[in-house]
């Protein structure tokens, strides 16, 4: 008669197949790209902090740059550029 | 026979080695996606097809002892000369950061990244940035932060803002640091107005306190790990980064040599015949190399390069470099190569085994060197012995093109003026004595309208 597996085994038994599900998983998920240099954590989280600000002038700026496109396009002896839009 | 290059070891993708005596690229079989997805994707012919990035052919891995497992092996067009960041003039590194983002940001528009952006990857050709290191190009996982982001501002944000809210001077710390200028020190010495820059309060300033706050704790590695970019907040970055570069100026001034030819002692007729000396022995010599040695502004070496011989103008005033180059620049003067170098000091061999990066003997010897209006600083100004001088500049050319200005000159006077004269040795006869015993002479004529005497060299 085989002896009932104690409370110690269960969890060793639970926590094993805990590390098959999540190695399973992680075989499923892209895989990180491969980083050879130390990116620094500092350097990681402060662009992740000022992307949003990033993203907002950068529209900004192409925003910016088509109101400043306007006057010229609609300027005499432009229309040809004009019309090809 | 191949040879591994010392100086390429980092990075596991694969490194270079030198085959008959060309330089190869390795490229291991971890590469593989990368290397297919660049090819595939049309950035290569994109960004090679406008120079920014060094052309190669491929090569089968078989043909070559040793390297018959790798993946691929490439062959890349050869660049005359390999120069280092620390001795590069402000815009010089100031175009060699432009080109490194111009490529971060052109390879996102085809789903790559750069995952390093060292300023050892740049090299100059033609005049113009190229970008050397083909494996530095990785797929782009969406949503990734750029894991080159940091070197990028100590390779290059960091030296390029000391340099312009400090001192030119500062260009020098690169070469004590190769890995770049930490950013807590950059951001301690900067002066507080840079503060008032957004570009340079991001990227140093805060990007250095998130340093000192993240760095070494566990948790905040761990956020890091899992910290998250969108594309279009990456591009903003890559764009705030550009513009912060832009807006970083210096202009050339109030040092040593900035206007040294404003400030000559020689009349026209003696430059005119200096001019036409040195035309006449390059056009007898045709060299395939020049190098002007303490060359200031570059004038007489452009006398080769202005004829197509590829010609490094070395000085060690980052003034006189910076003006040589913009000139150069605006001429399309492509084959002259300006570089910071003091021969009191020359670049030594660095890095990693104390090899990694070439010394600057290591780079020669070239095939003529001219060292005009220089031996005076030497012997006076810096107490260097004439044959030791003679037995340097032998070591760095085949032929040599030198200047001897005697003590009358008021050149040198100026140097004596506030000194003993130590230099009994320091006359014609002295100088053709310690030349004699490492070069025989070609040619030796005075100079127009000047005690100065001009001589012609061929090491012994």
């Amino acid at each position: 008669m085989r002896a009932r597996p104690g409370i110690a085994s269960t969890r060793l038994r639970r926590l094993h197949d805990g590390f098959l599900i999540v190695g399973f998983w992680l075989l499923l998920l892209p895989r990180e790209a491969h980083a050879y240099l130390d990116a620094g954590s500092g350097s990681l989280i402060i662009q992740a902090v000022v992307a949003g600000a990033a993203t907002a002038m950068l529209y900004f700026r192409r925003y910016w740059a088509k109101v400043k496109a306007v006057p010229r396009r609609r300027a005499p002896g432009n229309d040809a550029e004009g019309d090809d839009d | 026979m191949t040879t591994s290059v010392s100086g390429s070891f980092r990075d596991p993708s694969g490194h270079l080695f030198l085959h008959e005596g060309r330089i190869h690229r390795r490229v291991n079989p971890v590469y593989r996606c990368h290397y297919e997805a660049m090819m595939a994707s049309g950035f290569y012919e994109a960004v090679v097809g406008d120079g920014s990035l060094i052309r190669h052919e491929e090569v089968e891995p078989a043909a070559i002892p040793g390297h018959e497992d790798a993946y691929r092996i490439l062959r890349p067009e050869v660049i005359p000369f390999v120069s280092y960041p620390y001795e590069w003039s402000f815009s010089q590194l100031k175009d060699a950061a432009l080109l490194t983002l111009s490529l971060q940001r052109r390879a996102l528009e085809f789903d790559l990244s750069l995952k390093d952006a060292s300023a050892y990857n740049v090299q100059f050709r033609e005049g113009r940035p190229v970008f050397i290191d083909t494996l530095s190009f990785e797929r782009y996982p969406e949503g990734r932060p750029w894991v080159a982001y940091r070197q990028f501002c100590m390779h290059f944000l960091a030296p390029l803002a000391l340099i312009s809210y400090r001192h030119p001077g500062l260009g020098k710390l690169l070469r004590a640091s190769l890995e770049g200028i930490p950013l807590d020190l950059a951001s301690r010495v900067l002066p507080l107005r840079t503060r008032l820059r957004p570009g340079l309060l991001t990227h140093i300033h805060l990007h250095a306190r998130s340093q000192r706050v993240h760095g070494k704790s566990a948790a905040s590695a761990d956020v890091a790990r899992t910290s998250r970019v969108s594309r279009i907040g990456l591009q903003g970055i890559v764009e705030s980064l550009e513009m912060a570069v832009r807006k970083i100026g210096w202009e050339p001034v109030g040092t040593e040599w900035g206007d040294y030819y404003e400030d000559t002692n020689y009349s026209s007729e003696a430059e005119a015949h200096k001019q036409e000396l040195v035309s006449g022995w390059i056009d007898q010599l045709c060299p395939t190399t020049v190098w002007d040695l303490g060359a200031n502004t570059g004038r007489f070496g452009r006398i080769a390069s202005q004829r197509g011989i590829f010609t490094v103008a070395w000085d060690a005033d980052p003034a006189a470099v910076e003006k040589c180059y913009r000139d150069a620049r605006a001429a399309g003067d492509g084959a002259m190569l300006p570089l910071i170098v003091d021969l009191m000091n020359p670049t030594p061999p660095l890095g990693w085994a104390g090899s990694e990066r070439m010394s600057l003997s290591e780079r020669g010897p070239a095939h003529v060197a001219l060292a005009l209006a220089l031996v005076h600083h030497l012997a006076i100004g810096n107490n260097v012995p004439l044959d030791r001088i003679a037995e340097y500049l032998g070591s760095l050319c085949r032929f040599l093109i030198v200047e001897f200005v005697p003590k009358t000159d008021s050149q040198v006077a100026r140097l004596l003026r506030t000194r003993e004269d130590v230099f009994p040795d320091y006359t014609v006869t002295g100088f053709e004595a310690a030349f004699a015993s490492r070069f025989t002479v070609r040619d030796r004529l005075p100079i127009r309208d000047s005690e100065r005497l001009l001589f012609c060299l061929e090491r012994r």
